[in-house]
């Protein structure tokens, strides 16, 4: 697999008003992420809130531009390619399928506009066009003319499934795609993603807080804390052999309805991830029940090797990840 | 006390919530029922609309208006609360039975600090002065995990985190020693790590201070945790309900069966495969609502589902609401 999209050193600050009286300070939302997307791949990037995921998220479509860093869409800077060039390719769904669509406009017409707005086809075609796409997500013609207030949660996320996609993209960045859903619902969503991977040939980057369905669904995973990556793996290595701890705290706080099992102490004590006043050294340094002198003051290297990708001290190249344990 | 009422704190018998909207009335909860003892856990699980979070708040009578309730009995540790008027149910309220809703910042007040939230039910409640009321808040803190108690109670919601917020909503819940608790999502909104920090303490201090505790929920997976029995609700009704391993291990109503089906559970389901679904849509429950209510979703439905279904009770503890009298 080669990479589609790249991401390097990709940084993104914004300015926070403290107060009245009290100035700004800046916000390292994401903070230096090198990143690979592979074509073909579903890359799960998981994390708690405020760990950036949305900002990579954003900046992956084009939406954000970054402070500082690069992301190339098959070598070619995406500045360079421009918005509309972008949104051919590299299509978002969103979580809240209640305000991603607008309230005025039919079915038919949320999933044709970018159609129209790349002026393809005449208006018959690109209804044509629309309601195949919306067949395709499992919504019969006759919810072409309805509104989206006519329409259920799982039924609205259809739609802006029809709308990523109607312009044929490689990749679909789905931000939280199932977290405002019923469980039932959301098992319908995940069956028609990965139906329509498969058909369409499709690149997704997958964002969610929830671990479970991202290993349902993900081929490989990136875990982000206060934004940075600090693991990356393929699905089932990292599920079975988490190096970071958060990581492991992460897995290990997933409830998976086994009765029997008890609630999973993370060990994490009381510290909560601030992302405007982020620790010194090693972000999650505070939290960590494993923590070494260094981690206070030393940002670990993100290294690379044959498993994956790992920030962490206990995983250095000068200490023997078996010794560390 | 209650001992004499073999322990049971809450007995909510044909509870039925009924809002009245333009379309007609909304039956949102319709003649349910079950017990909650000292020191036990129930979980009540079911998707939105289900009408869990009305059950709460019926028996806290805490209906928002255009919602009305009726119940055969709602026995508070065998104080009969649908016959009690509003003066004692607010001298209820609070002190020996507590809520903790699922927004901690929409629950707490924005305006006044975290100190004078905890202590104003205390005092009320319990007559007493600001001094001792203060000690009992900071106790309570420290309780809940919270370091450096005194501190924290001249800090406003604000300033604190979603999961310290959480945690100063349970210290206040638990401010004045309650015989039943009831959580609405304590964890929803909170970050995984901090959710499974939050319900170990909840079923610590549920287990060491012998609460009644009905949690609500969309999460099987907190169920399966915390829960001692569970009640599955479906279109306003207790569909299923049982001890948790029983639920679990042998769900017997098809909405059960299909509502775990849909998780995707690791070494369970196939990564990447096909997870289970139920089809079709929530029925409206404004009007008459007869027969099973989901019979229209149902893989077993036949003609017969036109009518209610009986109720079946299995030696375990298990009951269903189901024409099938074995697991579906």
């Amino acid at each position: 697999m080669t990479a589609l999209i790249e991401a390097r050193a990709l940084t993104r600050s914004f300015a926070v008003s403290q107060g009245l009286f009290k100035g700004k300070r800046t916000l390292h939302a994401v903070n230096g992420i090198s990143l690979d997307i592979r074509r073909g791949e579903v890359l799960g990037i998981v994390g708690e809130s405020g760990c950036g995921k949305s900002t990579l998220a954003r900046m992956l479509l084009g939406l954000l531009p970054p402070s500082a860093g690069a992301i190339t869409l098959e070598g070619e800077d995406i500045r360079a390619l421009g918005r509309k060039a972008m949104a051919r390719r590299v299509q978002p769904v969103f979580q809240d399928p209640y305000s991603s669509l607008n309230p005025r406009r039919s079915i038919a017409s949320i999933v044709a506009l970018p159609l129209e707005v790349h002026g393809i086809g005449t208006a018959a075609e690109r209804r044509r066009t629309a309601v195949d796409m919306l067949d395709k997500v499992g919504l019969p013609q006759r919810f072409a003319d309805r509104y989206p207030r006519e329409l259920s949660g799982g039924q609205r996320q259809r739609v802006a499934i029809a709308r990523a996609l109607v312009m044929k993209p490689e990749v679909v960045v789905c931000d939280e795609p199932t977290s405002a859903l019923d469980v039932s619902v959301q098992s319908q969503i995940l069956n028609l993603l990965m139906d329509l991977r498969r058909e369409l040939n499709l690149t997704y980057v997958f964002i969610s807080h929830n671990l479970a369905v991202v290993e349902h669904i993900a081929t490989r995973v990136a875990v982000m804390y206060l934004g940075r990556v600090v693991e990356l793996a393929e699905t089932a290595a990292l599920f079975s052999a988490p190096r970071h701890p958060y990581t492991k705290a992460l897995l290990a706080s997933v409830l998976t309805p086994e009765p029997g099992q008890g609630i999973p102490e993370t060990g994490l004590g009381l510290a909560f991830p601030d992302p405007l006043h982020p620790p010194s050294g090693c972000p999650f340094h505070p939290r960590c029940p494993e923590r070494l002198p260094q981690c206070a003051s030393v940002v670990p290297p993100f290294l690379r090797d044959g498993r994956g990708a790992v920030s962490c001290h206990l995983h250095g190249p000068a200490m023997d990840p078996a010794a560390a344990h | 006390m209650s001992s004499l009422q073999n322990d049971v704190i809450l007995a909510v018998d044909g509870l039925s919530v009924d809002i009245a909207t333009q379309r007609g009335t909304l039956h949102a909860v319709r003649d349910i029922s079950f017990e909650v003892k000292r020191g036990e856990t129930l979980c009540l699980v079911g998707e939105s609309g289900c009408g869990k979070s009305m059950t709460s708040l019926a028996i806290m009578d805490l209906l928002p208006k255009g919602a009305t309730r009726r119940a055969r009995r709602l026995a508070f540790a065998g104080e009969d609360l649908s016959r009690a008027g509003a003066r004692r149910i607010n001298a209820l309220r609070g002190d020996r039975m507590a809520m903790i809703f699922q927004e901690p910042m929409t629950a707490l007040n924005p305006a006044y600090t975290i100190g004078n939230q905890l202590v104003e039910a205390y005092r009320l409640h319990r007559k007493a002065s600001e001094a001792e009321a203060r000690e009992r808040a900071v106790h309570l803190l420290g309780k809940v995990g919270i370091a450096s108690a005194g501190e924290r109670l001249g800090q406003y919601p604000h300033q604190l985190s979603g999961g310290l917020r959480q945690r100063v909503m349970i210290a206040m819940a638990l401010m004045c020693g309650p015989d039943l608790l009831i959580a609405d999502e304590p964890t929803t909104a909170l970050d995984v790590t901090i959710q499974a920090q939050i319900l170990r303490l909840l079923a610590d201090l549920q287990r060491e201070l012998g609460i009644a505790m009905v949690l609500i929920t969309h999460d099987l997976g907190v169920v399966a945790r915390i829960a001692d029995r569970v009640a599955v609700m479906y279109a306003g009704q207790i569909v299923e309900e049982g001890p948790t391993a029983a639920l679990f291990g042998n769900p017997r109503h098809p909405y059960t069966r299909g509502l775990i089906d849909c998780i995707p559970v690791p070494g369970r389901t196939q990564p990447g495969g096909k997870l289970g679904v139920i089809p079709g849509v929530v029925p409206s429950l404004v009007g008459d609502v007869r027969g099973c209510s989901f019979r229209d979703r149902c893989a077993f439905a036949r003609e017969a589902c036109a009518a209610a279904p009986p109720v079946h009770r299995a030696p375990d503890g298990q009951s269903w609401r189901c024409i099938l009298e074995n697991a579906a």
